[in-house]
Order: structure tokens, then C-alpha cells, then sequence
């Protein structure tokens, strides 16, 4: 697990009807939705692989990762968006997309509540208050094999 | 005429007066002998002899032919007596044929005198029978005009009721085609007057529907102008989105990239990048908000335009109705005055019909009751010559007791066909012709029939003018079941000429009477013939 | 910032094919016969024994970018591939010839569909 630094500055986002913050540090690019290729035999969090600036790049269901239901952009109003950014802690850095429906804005948040390691592949860190709103804190650095 | 048995009695009477008058004559001598053996004189003897021969001679000479003669004329006497028995019982079995015969037998007056009443009795047997025949006849033929009389009254009273009552249903149609027609009329004034204010009012209607549709049309003119304008709106709505959107990426990226940026200009390209996303932000909210306006406001010209169209639509459609209905109801004026004027004339027309049904009801009701009357009249009268016939037919069989020679006598005829038929008996086919013969000549026989008492064989010839092409029974055409029917027992039972009763004909299964006669020889039955006699052609004939 | 592709192959020729809606890209030299099914259908028999069945042959291609698979690959997916790479904008996955994808392998007989 990552330590982070208090009043670190997150990128909002909604995954149906939940909402998370992923510090900005971990957070390469948003895009509009990347088209996905399915991977026969893949985990059901793994949508696929898309094309991102001429490289190969998994994409992972970012409602699963929070826990909720599958699965994001499904259904959506909003056109959804694609959130590459930097997942694990190795180097060189990997890179993987991650599905939402909407990316909202970006904010200083403080945590109010650690949870420790959740989530599926260990990556929800805390809760915090957006406004008024309640957001699920990711941690990219800590993911692990389910 | 003396029998042998009487001859032989006679004979034997006479033998025993001679036995008698011998034995005398030698018992004398026998006694003037054994006087003279003691002592009495011989001429005692000889005159005593002489004496019975006298006595014998003049019985042979004197008293015999007187007791012959007495015993002809006794013979004589019985031999009458016989022959008027015989008569007599003739007489009594009603044939009076034989009676005639056995009575021209008995001598003397009292002969003549039987044979003359015989013959009276006769003659006033014919006339019965020939009369009663005619009478029979007679009623037959009245019965049967009362019948059809009858009947006829009975269907004329029934059609004569059927009129009536079609007459009476007539003269109430009438009535009522009177009254709807009054009403008719008064309706098709009404019509009229109503159609006037009608066709005004439709021509009113016309002209307004016309303007409506006129305003209709514009509106929806308008209203599709709108729409299209809506429509393009929307176009730059999403393109503003789009843009927004754009930028809202465009602004959390550069904000991304000014996070990797460290120093003050990092921190300021930051706050730019914010100022953008807020701008984006609000761009894509107001074009949400003018989207959301512009749905409604789309909807309502969408509403507009369908509903100005289902307008024009039915305003067309009116305006067509309401120019079919003027002119419906021009010709509706038209066809109301033309059913006015006739419902008029149809009206008096109906009045008069109503008057004459009346009184034609009136004239067959009267009519009616007295082809009852008559019908009534005349069932009773067919009642009554029913009644004629049946005592006809009873007085005609009365008289047909009596054997008289006579062709009306059946009892005469069917003992002269036996005579005919006697000499052929035992020859089969010759039977048969004869039968044949017969029923040609009796058109009013049905069948004649031989039964043969010893073979129980039947010879059965039908009379097809009578009984037509029908099939006859098995049992009757073999004879089955003749020795115990009435005509034979009969026939047998008397040994002469019968007559039945009537009953129904198992053939015909009209009235039939049966003649029949037995066949014998030396007293011993031989067989039966039989006729058939049909009542009703009998009584014509 | 990026991070440096690993190029495994980058002279050597792929074959690439389609199936279940996916890109392919098999080792032209490990390639040893093709046999054309119905249609465009086609069973590739490698030169391990092992046959694949694909919908499609796009064709051959030299200089194919090899990238490893990664962890994220690596937890998220049961198979083993010897990388992935991008053909004209579509990512696809490089198999490893001694051991195939379910999804490409041929049973014989019927085609086979893979449920995925």
C-alpha cells in the first residue's frame, strides 16, 4: 500500500452510480471511450484490449474494480470515457485503460476514511467527501492478482 | 213305386196266410181221420174235405186280389207322403228347386196343389230377391253420393271459413295500411318542412367547414416550418455538446499534464486549464437546459403539426360529409313531397278498400254459416243412407236363403256350376279351365275355389278385374286352414248349397259373401266348391 | 514518462488471422500447413502437432511490434501468449506456438466455438 500525501489532488470519476477519485499522479490521459476487443477467456473485469497511441492496452471495468456490479458505460446517457493511467508499481510502469461512464473533475480531496486493501485486486484505499458527494478512493500502485 | 223290402214284406205275409190255411185244412183232415178210425162216417171225412177245399178256393180267387189291391194303394199313399216330405223339407231348407222337383212326385190334387204354391212362393222369392238386389243397389249408390256430398260440403265449409278468415285479416291490414298511411303523411309534411330548414342549415355548415379547413391548413403549414427549424437547432445543440465535451477532456488533460509540471507555471497552467473545464462545464450544462427546452418545445410543434393534420383530415372529411348531406337532403325534399302526395292517395285508396272488406266479411259470414248448415245437412244424410245400405245388403241376403232358378239365386248358381263341374272332377287341369270359365263369367265373383276333400289339393282361380295386380297369401292360393272355415263347415253340415254371412276379404279386404256346395257321391263327400262373391261389384251388377 | 515497448521480434513474419471477432498473430515459422475449410475458414497444424482454426487469414506481416503481456494480462487472463502488438490500429495477441489459446485450437471434426 502506498502512503498519500493529505490534500492530494484526485480525478473524479462516475461509474454507474458510483463514484471514485484516482490521484492524479497515477493518471496518464482521459479519452473518450476506446474501442475494446474482447478477450475470449478473460476475467470478467478485464473488457478487453484496446489501441492507445499506436500500443496494446487492457482495459478494466471500473464499476468491478470498485466492487459494484458490472459494468461501465453499459446503458450510460453520457458518452463514456477511457482513464489510462499507470496500474501496479513495477518498472518500467505498465499502463492500463479503465472504463467509466464520466470523468467529472479534478479536486483536492481529504480522506476521511481508510478502509485498507478492498476491493477487487486490492486497490480501494479510502473514502473521501466531494462536495457533498461520497467517493471510493483507488490506489492504482497497490494492485495485486485477485 | 214299391221298394224291394216292401215286396219282400208282402211276399212273406202272403206265405204265412198260406202256411196258415194248409195247416188248418190237414189238422182237419188229420182229426175227420182218427174220427173215421173210431167210427165216425166216411162222409163226414169226405165233406169235411170238400168243405176246405171250397173254403181255399175261394180264398185264392176272392180274398187275395182284394188284399193286393189294398196293399198297392197303400204303397201308393206312402210313396206320396214321401214325396211330400221330401218337398216339404226342401222347402224348409229354403230350395225350392227341389222342392218344385219332389213335389211334381206327389199325385192328385194335393201334388198339383203343392207344386202350385211351391211355384207362387217362387215366383214371389224372385221378385224379393231381384227387388232387394235393386234396392241394395240403390242405397249403395246413394250412400256413396251422400259420401262425396259430404265431404265436399265439409271442405267447401272449410274453405268457405279459410276465406273468411283471410278476408277479415284483409280488411284489418287495410285498416292499418290506412292509419300508417295518414301517418305517413303527416310525417312526410313534416319531412318537408324540416328538410327546407335542413338544407339552409347544411349550406351554413358547408361554408363554415370550408374556412376551418382553410385555417387548418395554414396552421399546419406554420406549424411544419417550426418543426424544421426545432430540428436544426438540435443539430447545433449536439454539435455545442460535442465541443463541450471536447473540451471538458481537453481541460482535465492539460490539468493531468500541468500535475506533472512542478514550479508556479505548472501551478497556473493548472488553474487555466480548471478555468477551461468550468467553461466547458457550463457550455454543456446551457445546452443541456436549451436541449431540454427545445424537447418540449419540439414535442408540442410535433403535436402540433400531427394534430392540424388529423384536423385538416377531418375537416376534408366534413366538409365532403356535410356536401353529400346537402345534397342527401335536396333529394330527401324531393322524395318527402312525392311520398306526401302518395301517402295521400294511398290513404283514401285503403279507407275504400277497408269499407268494401268489411262488407264482403259480413256477406261470407253469412255465407259460412249456411255451407255449415248444408254440411251439417249432409253428414247426416250420409249417416242415414248408411244406414240404407247396411238394411239393403241385409234384405238382399235375406232373400238369397231361398234357392230359386234363378242367375240371382247364388245358392242356384253355384249348384249349377258343380253340376257343370262334377263330371270333370279328378281331372286337375280341366278343373282349373272350368274355374277359369267360371270367374269370366262372374265378373262379380273375386275367386273361385274346388277343395278336394280326399287329396286336401285346392284349385283357386282370382278375378284380376277386381283385385288388380296384388299379391295374394301363400295359405290362400294352397288352401290352408279351408276345412275350418265357416263356408265349408257349412256346406258340409247342410250337404247342400250355402250362404255366408258378409265379412271382409282377406284378398280385397272389401265386403265379401260366400257361396259354397258340397260335392257328393252316394253320400260321401268329394269336396267344396266355393265362390267369392264381392258385395259391392255384386250389387251393381 | 512512457513506457519503453519490449520488442521481442521485431524482423520476424507473423501470420495473421481472425477469430471470434479478434486479431491474431501466429509465428510464420512455426506455421507448417494450411488447409482451407469451407468458406473462408481455414486449419492451420503448427509444427508443434497442435492445430488452430481461424475465421480468417488477414495475410502475413514483417516487423510486428511484440510487447510483453504484463501483470495485468498475466492475473486477468487464463492463457499464455507470447506477447501483444498493434496491426493497423486493432491490438492483437501474439500466441506462443507450444502452447495455443484455447480459443484458436481445432478438436477436429466440427469447427469449434469457443464460448468466451
Amino acid at each position: 500500500m502506498t502512503e498519500m500525501a493529505d490534500a492530494e489532488r484526485y480525478l473524479l470519476l462516475r461509474a454507474g452510480d458510483a463514484f471514485c477519485a484516482l490521484p492524479l499522479q497515477q493518471v496518464r490521459r482521459v479519452v473518450r471511450a476506446l474501442t475494446i476487443h474482447a478477450l475470449p477467456g478473460a476475467a470478467p473485469e478485464l473488457l478487453g484490449l484496446a489501441e492507445f497511441a499506436g500500443e496494446p492496452l487492457p482495459v478494466l471495468d471500473l464499476g468491478m474494480l470498485l466492487g459494484e456490479a458490472s459494468s461501465a458505460a453499459a446503458g450510460s446517457q453520457v458518452a463514456g470515457v477511457t482513464v489510462v493511467a499507470r496500474i501496479g508499481d513495477s518498472e518500467p510502469p505498465e499502463i492500463a485503460g479503465l472504463a467509466a461512464d464520466e470523468a467529472l473533475e479534478i479536486s483536492a480531496l481529504e480522506m476521511t476514511r481508510g478502509t485498507g486493501a478492498s476491493g477487487r485486486h486490492g486497490m480501494v484505499v479510502g473514502e473521501a467527501l466531494a462536495g457533498e458527494r461520497h467517493v471510493t478512493v483507488l490506489d492504482l500502485a497497490a494492485w495485486k492478482a485477485a | 213305386m214299391i221298394d224291394r223290402a216292401t215286396a219282400r214284406r208282402a211276399m212273406a205275409q202272403e206265405a204265412a196266410r198260406w202256411f196258415a190255411i194248409v195247416t188248418v185244412s190237414v189238422a182237419g183232415i188229420a182229426l175227420l181221420l182218427v174220427a173215421e178210425a173210431h167210427g165216425a162216417p166216411a162222409w163226414m171225412v169226405g165233406a169235411y174235405a170238400l168243405t176246405c177245399a171250397v173254403a181255399l178256393l175261394l180264398y185264392r180267387f176272392l180274398v187275395v186280389p182284394s188284399m193286393r189291391e189294398l196293399e198297392a194303394r197303400h204303397s201308393a199313399t206312402r210313396s206320396a207322403l214321401d214325396h211330400l216330405g221330401k218337398a216339404l223339407e226342401h222347402v224348409r231348407a229354403g230350395d225350392l228347386v227341389h222342392a218344385g222337383r219332389e213335389a211334381s212326385d206327389v199325385p192328385g190334387r194335393a201334388g198339383a196343389s203343392l207344386a202350385g204354391a211351391i211355384g207362387a212362393l217362387e215366383v214371389i222369392a224372385q221378385r224379393i230377391q231381384g227387388g232387394s238386389t235393386d234396392v241394395a243397389g240403390a242405397a249403395t249408390a246413394v250412400n256413396r253420393i251422400a259420401a262425396e256430398l259430404a265431404s265436399a260440403s265439409s271442405e267447401q265449409a272449410a274453405s268457405v271459413v279459410e276465406i273468411t278468415a283471410a278476408m277479415e285479416e284483409l280488411a284489418r291490414t287495410a285498416g292499418q295500411i290506412a292509419d300508417s298511411a295518414r301517418a305517413q303523411a303527416e310525417l312526410a309534411e313534416r319531412g318537408e318542412q324540416i328538410g327546407h330548414r335542413g338544407a339552409s342549415a347544411v349550406a351554413d355548415a358547408v361554408s363554415g367547414v370550408e374556412q376551418v379547413r382553410e385555417r387548418i391548413a395554414s396552421i399546419a403549414g406554420r406549424a411544419e416550418a417550426l418543426d424544421v427549424s426545432a430540428r436544426e437547432i438540435f443539430r447545433v445543440l449536439d454539435l455545442i455538446t460535442h465541443i463541450a465535451r471536447e473540451t471538458h477532456l481537453l481541460s482535465l488533460n492539460a490539468a493531468i499534464e500541468a500535475a506533472a509540471e512542478t514550479g508556479e507555471s505548472g501551478r497556473r497552467f493548472s488553474l487555466v486549464a480548471d478555468e477551461v473545464r468550468r467553461l466547458a462545464q457550463r457550455a454543456q450544462e446551457s445546452a443541456n437546459s436549451v436541449r431540454s427546452l427545445l424537447d418540449d418545445f419540439g414535442a408540442s410543434v410535433r403535436a402540433t403539426v400531427v394534430a392540424t393534420a388529423e384536423g385538416g383530415g377531418q375537416a376534408a372529411q366534413v366538409l365532403e360529409h356535410a356536401q353529400a348531406g346537402a345534397l342527401a337532403i335536396d333529394d330527401l325534399r324531393a322524395a318527402a313531397v312525392a311520398a306526401a302526395g302518395a301517402a295521400r292517395e294511398v290513404s283514401s285508396a285503403t279507407h275504400e278498400q277497408e269499407a268494401a272488406a268489411g262488407e264482403v266479411v259480413a256477406t261470407l259470414r253469412e255465407a259460412s254459416s249456411v255451407v255449415q248448415q248444408i254440411a251439417e245437412g249432409l253428414r247426416r244424410f250420409s249417416e242415414t243412407s248408411g244406414r240404407l245400405q247396411a238394411l239393403g245388403l241385409d234384405t238382399q241376403l235375406m232373400a238369397q236363403t231361398l234357392r230359386l232358378a234363378s242367375d240371382h239365386s247364388l245358392k242356384h248358381v253355384v249348384e249349377n256350376w258343380l253340376e257343370v263341374l262334377r263330371p270333370r272332377l279328378g281331372n286337375w287341369s280341366a278343373i282349373e279351365g272350368l274355374l277359369e270359365d267360371f270367374v269370366v263369367r262372374l265378373p262379380y265373383v273375386e275367386c273361385v275355389y274346388y277343395y278336394e276333400t280326399d287329396g286336401g289339393r285346392t284349385m283357386l282361380v282370382v278375378n284380376r278385374q277386381i283385385l288388380g295386380d296384388r299379391s295374394l297369401p301363400t295359405a290362400v292360393m294352397e288352401g290352408i286352414g279351408f276345412t275350418e272355415r265357416p263356408w265349408y263347415k257349412m256346406a258340409v253340415a247342410s250337404g247342400r248349397a250355402v250362404l255366408t254371412p258378409p265379412y271382409e276379404s282377406t284378398l280385397s279386404h272389401e265386403l265379401i259373401v260366400v257361396a259354397a256346395v258340397p260335392a257328393l257321391q252316394d253320400g260321401r263327400l268329394l269336396g267344396v266348391l266355393g265362390l267369392d262373391v264381392n258385395v259391392d261389384a255384386w250389387t251393381r251388377a | 514518462m512512457r513506457p519503453v515497448p519490449t520488442v521481442l521480434a521485431s524482423g520476424e513474419e507473423f501470420m495473421l488471422l481472425r477469430r471470434h471477432g479478434g486479431l491474431w498473430a501466429a509465428p510464420g515459422s512455426a506455421v507448417h500447413a494450411c488447409e482451407a475449410q469451407a468458406g473462408e475458414r481455414v486449419i492451420l497444424r503448427l509444427a508443434s502437432g497442435a492445430q488452430l482454426e481461424a475465421d480468417q487469414v488477414l495475410g502475413m506481416v514483417r516487423g510486428l511490434g511484440v510487447r510483453s503481456l504484463g501483470a495485468v494480462l498475466r492475473t486477468c487472463w487464463t492463457e499464455s501468449a507470447r506477447g501483444l502488438a498493434v496491426h493497423a490500429g486493432e491490438p492483437c495477441v501474439v500466441i506462443d506456438e507450444a502452447a495455443p489459446p484455447e480459443a484458436l485450437r481445432f478438436h477436429g471434426g466440427v469447427a469449434s466455438e469457443v464460448e468466451e
